[in-house]
């Protein structure tokens, strides 16, 4: 390295050290110290530059799960809402086509079942199905009963926040 | 911000935050909960974030603002309330980062949180002085002076060791 160069670079690392150099000459001091010519008297300084570069390669360890659907929170209330729209469209079904017709008939899947027997063990079936999904939707409102059985205990604070004012309320009293 | 928008705005800067909370908080499995903590929040936030116009400023100036909670929380569990600036009285931790870093990183990990928040902002992330000063919540002066007293301390300890 020339004298000239190496004056240039100790000027830099002084105006590097008060804190006063830009980006740029930042950026030309940690390649001067990335290089194979790095002066001897330089040397203390080489790995302080490199560990910035090592440290700006560090990356999150993990890959983060990306976000793919909107919410799943309102997933429960939704399959509660078409669940329970589908069980009582079909209970008003077998319940309309029975009180209007003495010959009793259901249409399922587009096909007229005149077969009572059939028609009911079909309707079943499609019930129990209905059933099971309304049970597991419902599982999530029960867990709001939960919820409200463990915070039974911080109703107490209000009592003993009564009890506290009370106590205090007659020593008031008394002085 | 939909999701999309989110995925790639934000979460693209998880490795510029967990550097920082790792510097902050000089461990990186709470470093890496903090860098959750901050998505998660961020995402519940999500319709905000398009009327903020320094995205990458607001998000290290949230993600600095989560790490000194959980460093203040960390030292009023163990009842130590005039702590936050140093970690040098951690020997345990000194140990760790001898055996895993350069001396380097050892005397800027040594440094008080706001310099080596600022010297790594600096010369990590390679971040402009009105940045950093929007980031820490300082003046531009603030800045310097704390820049400038964190490397002269480096250079101090470099050219004695």
């Amino acid at each position: 390295m020339n004298i000239k160069d190496m004056k240039k670079i100790n000027k830099l690392l002084d105006l590097y050290f008060a804190g006063e150099t830009t980006i740029t000459q930042e950026q030309e001091l940690k390649k001067y110290f990335a290089s194979q010519n790095v002066a001897v008297e330089h040397k203390k300084y080489q790995q302080l530059f490199e560990s910035f570069e090592a440290e700006k390669s560090e990356k999150y360890p993990e890959n983060l799960p990306k976000i793919k659907t909107q919410s799943t929170e309102k997933k429960p209330l939704m399959t509660l809402i078409i669940s329970t729209a589908i069980a009582a469209s079909i209970l008003l079904m077998i319940g309309i086509f029975q009180t209007d017709y003495n010959d009793s008939y259901a249409i399922i899947n587009g096909k007229r079942i005149n077969d009572s027997k059939l028609a009911i063990q079909i309707a079943q079936t499609k019930i129990n199905k209905i059933s099971t999904s309304l049970e597991s939707s419902m599982k999530h409102v029960r867990n709001i009963n939960k919820v409200n059985e463990s915070l039974k205990p911080l109703q107490k604070i209000e009592k003993i926040k009564n009890k506290i004012q009370h106590t205090l309320d007659k020593v008031n009293i008394k002085l | 911000m939909n999701t999309k928008q989110f995925n790639n705005k934000i979460l693209k800067l998880a490795d510029k935050t967990y550097r920082l909370a790792k510097s902050i908080l000089q461990d990186e499995y709470t470093a890496q909960d903090a860098v959750q903590d901050l998505n998660l929040k961020l995402w519940e936030k999500r319709n905000e974030l398009d009327k903020i116009e320094n995205i990458t400023g607001f998000i290290l100036r949230s993600m600095r603002n989560l790490c000194l909670d959980k460093l203040r929380q960390k030292h009023a569990a163990n009842e130590l309330t005039n702590d936050l600036e140093y970690n040098e009285s951690d020997p345990h931790l000194q140990l760790e980062n001898k055996d895993m870093a350069t001396q380097a990183t050892v005397l800027i990990n040594q440094l008080p949180e706001l310099q080596r928040t600022i010297i790594r902002m600096r010369d990590v992330e390679e971040l402009e002085i009105s940045e950093i000063a929007e980031i820490t919540s300082l003046t531009e002066n603030a800045v310097r002076v704390n820049l400038s007293r964190a490397r002269q301390k480096i250079r101090e300890q470099l050219l004695t060791s």
